[in-house]
C-alpha cells in the first residue's frame, strides 16, 4: 500500500514532451560536457533551460544571444532530465553521462546489498531452526474462521 | 462460545502475506517519484532513517501486538488500554476502510486501463469530454484515454470485479488469502524485474538507473525531503491502518517477530529499489520526468513510455498488459490485507461467521467504491480533478491518507509505550527473537517515534493551511472550478470526520463476551 495523492501535475508536463515540434537538437542523445545545438523554428532572444525539471532541487541556466536567433549551442553541466524552454515553447531531453557515475554506482550498490542482503538475512533466519516441511508450529486443531 | 482463531499455514504464506499487503500501487512509482524530486540517491538518506528510526520499530509494535493479543486491531487496542484504545483502534479501522473503497476504485481503473491495452488505449484519436481533450488526438495519449474512461460507468463493472475478487480471496481467511499470494506475490516480482531487464536493455537505460542514484544533496536541507521520507515510510509499509496486527494475530506466539519486520520491510524496501531502476530507466530513455502522484505516473507517463518501447504495436500491447496486470495483482494483495483489516475487527467484535461477515464488508464497500467511480463531469476545464468520482477521491485520500492513519499511529506507539510499557512489548518480542532488541527500542517507541510523528503531523497541517506562506491560508480544494459543487472541500473532511468518530464510538460500546479468543 502507498498514498495515491491525485494531483493533475504532470498534465502540463506532458506538453513538453509531446508537443515540441518547435525545438530540436543537433544530437539525438546529448552528453554532459558535450557542445549540442539548438534549432529552434520562431527566433527567441534567449533559452532557458531547467535542470531536473519540477524537483526540490531545480536549477536554471539561461543562454542568451545578442539578437534573436533560431540556433544556440548548448553545452549541458550534468546529466538527467532537462528541460528547453524557448518563448511559450519547450520540451524535455534526457542528457546521458559521459562515463559512468561512480557517486550513482556506489549508492546503488550499498542501497542494494542492505536492502537485499537484509532480506536474505531476514529470510535464512525465518527458515533457521525450520521443520524439513517449511510448516510453522502450529494447533492443528485451528481451522480457517469459516 | 468462542471461535477458534484462524492460523497461517506456514511461514513462508505469512511473509508472502504480509509483504504483498505492503508492496502496493505505490511502491511502484511513489519511491521512484520521490527519488527524482529530492535529489536521486540522496533521498536514500532520508529514507534509511526512516526505515531504522520509525518504519522497523512500527511494525514490530504492530506486529508484537497481534501475537500478543490474538486478537485484531481495535480490540488488541481495548485490550491493553480499555475501551478508549479500542475507540481509538476502529476509527483507524475505518479510515482503512475509506481508503479500500477508493483504493479499490483505482484498482477498477488500473483493470479499465488493462482491458484498453486490447483496444484503443495505445492508439490515435482519443478524446475526453473536458475542454483540454475535445478534440481527438492524432497521436497516442494515456492521459486523454483515461479521463475518457472515468468520465463513463464502464468502471463500476470494473470495482464490481475488484471486489468479487477481493471477497472470493478472503473467503476462507488465511487459508484463501495464502493460496492467492503465492500466485500474486512472485508473479508481482517476476513482472517488475521484467520490466527493469526491458528498462536496462533499452539504448541509454543504464544512465537512468545512474540518474536515480546519483545524488543530489543540495536538496537535503529541506524540511520536506525529511517529511516526505517519514510519511512514505510508514504509507509504504502499511503502518496505522490494522492491517499488520490482524495479520500477525494469525500467527502462533512463538513467531519472531522481529525477523518477521526486518523481511517484510526489507522486501517491501527491495521492490522499491526495483522498481525504481525500472521506471528510471523507461522514463529517461524517452525524457518523461518522473515527478508526479501515484495516479499520474502509473495512468499518464508510464504507459506512454511503454507506448514509445517498440514501433510493434503487439509489442506495446503485450508490455503495457504487464504493466496494468503488474499494478492490479500489486493493489489486490493490498487491497485484500485492507478489507481483512475490518472483517477481521468486524468477526472477532460482532462474534459472528466469515461468511456473514464478508456481505457486512462488501456491500459498504462496493457502494463506497460506486461514489469514487462517478462519472459526472463536474470541472469540464481540468482545474483539479474532472469528475465527481476522482474528485470526491482525491479530496478524501488528502484527509484519511495524510491525517487519520500518522495519528492512528501516533496514538499506538503512545499507548504501547506508555500504557502497555515499551519494555514489557521488547522483552515479549526478544523470548523468541534471534536477533535482540536492545533498550534503544523503549526509547524510540515512548519517545522518538511519537515525537518524530507528531511533528510530520503538525508540518502537515501548517502545510496544509499555508502552503504558501501565512498570508495565503486556503482549503485543500477550494481553488478548484467546479460550479455547484463548490462545498465538497469543506464538506468531505467533516463528514470523514463525523461518520468515523460516530462509527468508533458505537461500534466500540462494551457487548457481552467481546473477546472471542482469550487465550489465542
Amino acid at each position: 500500500m502507498n498514498r495515491s495523492k491525485i494531483i493533475l501535475l504532470l498534465l502540463p508536463l506532458l506538453v513538453p514532451v509531446f508537443g515540441s515540434a518547435q525545438i530540436s537538437l543537433s544530437i539525438e542523445k546529448p552528453v554532459e560536457g558535450e557542445n549540442v545545438t539548438i534549432n529552434l523554428t520562431k527566433p527567441q532572444s534567449e533559452l532557458l533551460i531547467t535542470y531536473r525539471p519540477n524537483s526540490a532541487v531545480v536549477r536554471r541556466d539561461t543562454i542568451k544571444a545578442s539578437s534573436p536567433s533560431s540556433v544556440f549551442v548548448w553545452t549541458p553541466e550534468i546529466a538527467g532530465v532537462v528541460k528547453i524552454t524557448a518563448g511559450s515553447d519547450s520540451k524535455n531531453v534526457s542528457v546521458h553521462y559521459a562515463r559512468l557515475s561512480v557517486r550513482g554506482f556506489f549508492v546503488m550498490i550499498f542501497a542494494g546489498l542492505l536492502l537485499f542482503g537484509g532480506a536474505i538475512f531476514a529470510f535464512k533466519t525465518l527458515f533457521r531452526d525450520e521443520e524439513e516441511d517449511g510448516t510453522m508450529d502450529f494447533d492443528p486443531d485451528l481451522k480457517p474462521d469459516t | 462460545m468462542s471461535q477458534p482463531r484462524s492460523n497461517w499455514q506456514s511461514k513462508l504464506g505469512f511473509i508472502l502475506a504480509a509483504s504483498g499487503s505492503a508492496i502496493g500501487l505505490g511502491n511502484i512509482v511513489f519511491f521512484s517519484s520521490n527519488a527524482y524530486q529530492y535529489g536521486g540517491g540522496a533521498f536514500y538518506l532520508p529514507y534509511f532513517i526512516a526505515l531504522f528510526v520509525m518504519g522497523l520499530p512500527i511494525m514490530m509494535v504492530e506486529f508484537g501486538l497481534g501475537t500478543l493479543t490474538g486478537q485484531s486491531f481495535p480490540l488488541a487496542l481495548g485490550k491493553i488500554s480499555g475501551r478508549k484504545g479500542e475507540m481509538v483502534g476502529w476509527w483507524g479501522i475505518a479510515g482503512s476502510f475509506i481508503i479500500t473503497m477508493y483504493y479499490v476504485a483505482i484498482l477498477g481503473w488500473a483493470l479499465g486501463m488493462l482491458f484498453g491495452t486490447f483496444g484503443s488505449l495505445f492508439e490515435p484519436g482519443i478524446s475526453a469530454p473536458f475542454t483540454p481533450f475535445e478534440t481527438p488526438t492524432d497521436s497516442v495519449n494515456s492521459t486523454i484515454y483515461f479521463f475518457s474512461m472515468i468520465s463513463t460507468w464502464q468502471p463500476v463493472l470494473m470495482i464490481v470485479i475488484i471486489w468479487a475478487l477481493n471477497g472470493i480471496i478472503l473467503r476462507k481467511g488465511t487459508a484463501s488469502i495464502e493460496r492467492a499470494v503465492r500466485v500474486f506475490v512472485p508473479l508481482m516480482w517476476l513482472f517488475m524485474i521484467g520490466l527493469a531487464i526491458r528498462g536496462l536493455t533499452l539504448e541509454g537505460g543504464f544512465d537512468g538507473v545512474m540518474y536515480l542514484f546519483t545524488p543530489e544533496f543540495s536538496g537535503i536541507s529541506d524540511p520536506n525531503v525529511w517529511r516526505g521520507a517519514f510519511s512514505q515510510m510508514f504509507f509504504s509499509l502499511s503502518l496505522g491502518m490494522g492491517i499488520m496486527t490482524a495479520y500477525a494475530s494469525y500467527l502462533p506466539k512463538d513467531a519472531d517477530q522481529v525477523n518477521n519486520s526486518m523481511l517484510v520491510s526489507f522486501l517491501n524496501c527491495s521492490f522499491e529499489f526495483i522498481a525504481g531502476v525500472a521506471i528510471f530507466s523507461l522514463l529517461f530513455v524517452f525524457a518523461l520526468n518522473p515527478a508526479g502522484s501515484t495516479l499520474s505516473l502509473s495512468f499518464f507517463v508510464i504507459p506512454q513510455g511503454i507506448n514509445e518501447l517498440s514501433t510493434l504495436p503487439w509489442v506495446v500491447r503485450m508490455f503495457g498488459f504487464l504493466f496494468f496486470l503488474l499494478i492490479v495483482l500489486a493493489g489486490l494483495t493490498s487491497s485484500v490485507s485492507l478489507v481483512e483489516a475490518f472483517l477481521s475487527a468486524i468477526i472477532d467484535k460482532l462474534r459472528i461467521k466469515r461468511r456473514k461477515a464478508i456481505w457486512y464488508v462488501l456491500i459498504p464497500g462496493v457502494i463506497g467504491s460506486f461514489f469514487f467511480s462517478l462519472p459526472q463531469v463536474i470541472d469540464k476545464g481540468l482545474s483539479g480533478n474532472g469528475t465527481l468520482g476522482l474528485t470526491l477521491l482525491d479530496l478524501m485520500d488528502h484527509w484519511v491518507f495524510n491525517y487519520s492513519l500518522l495519528v492512528v499511529g501516533l496514538v499506538e506507539v503512545l499507548l504501547i509505550g506508555w500504557v502497555l510499557g515499551a519494555e514489557k512489548l521488547r522483552l515479549m518480542l526478544n523470548e523468541n527473537a534471534h536477533l535482540k532488541l536492545g533498550k534503544w527500542f523503549n526509547f524510540f517507541i515512548k519517545y522518538l517515534i511519537p515525537v518524530l510523528l507528531a511533528l510530520v503531523i503538525i508540518t502537515s497541517l501548517i502545510k496544509e493551511y499555508y502552503p504558501n506562506g501565512l498570508e495565503n491560508g486556503l482549503l485543500y480544494g477550494s481553488n478548484y472550478q467546479m460550479p455547484g459543487y463548490e462545498w465538497l472541500p469543506i464538506f468531505i473532511p467533516i463528514f470523514w470526520l463525523v461518520v468515523s468518530i460516530v462509527f468508533a464510538v458505537l461500534i466500540s460500546k462494551p457487548r457481552k463476551e467481546t473477546t472471542i479468543n482469550q487465550d489465542a
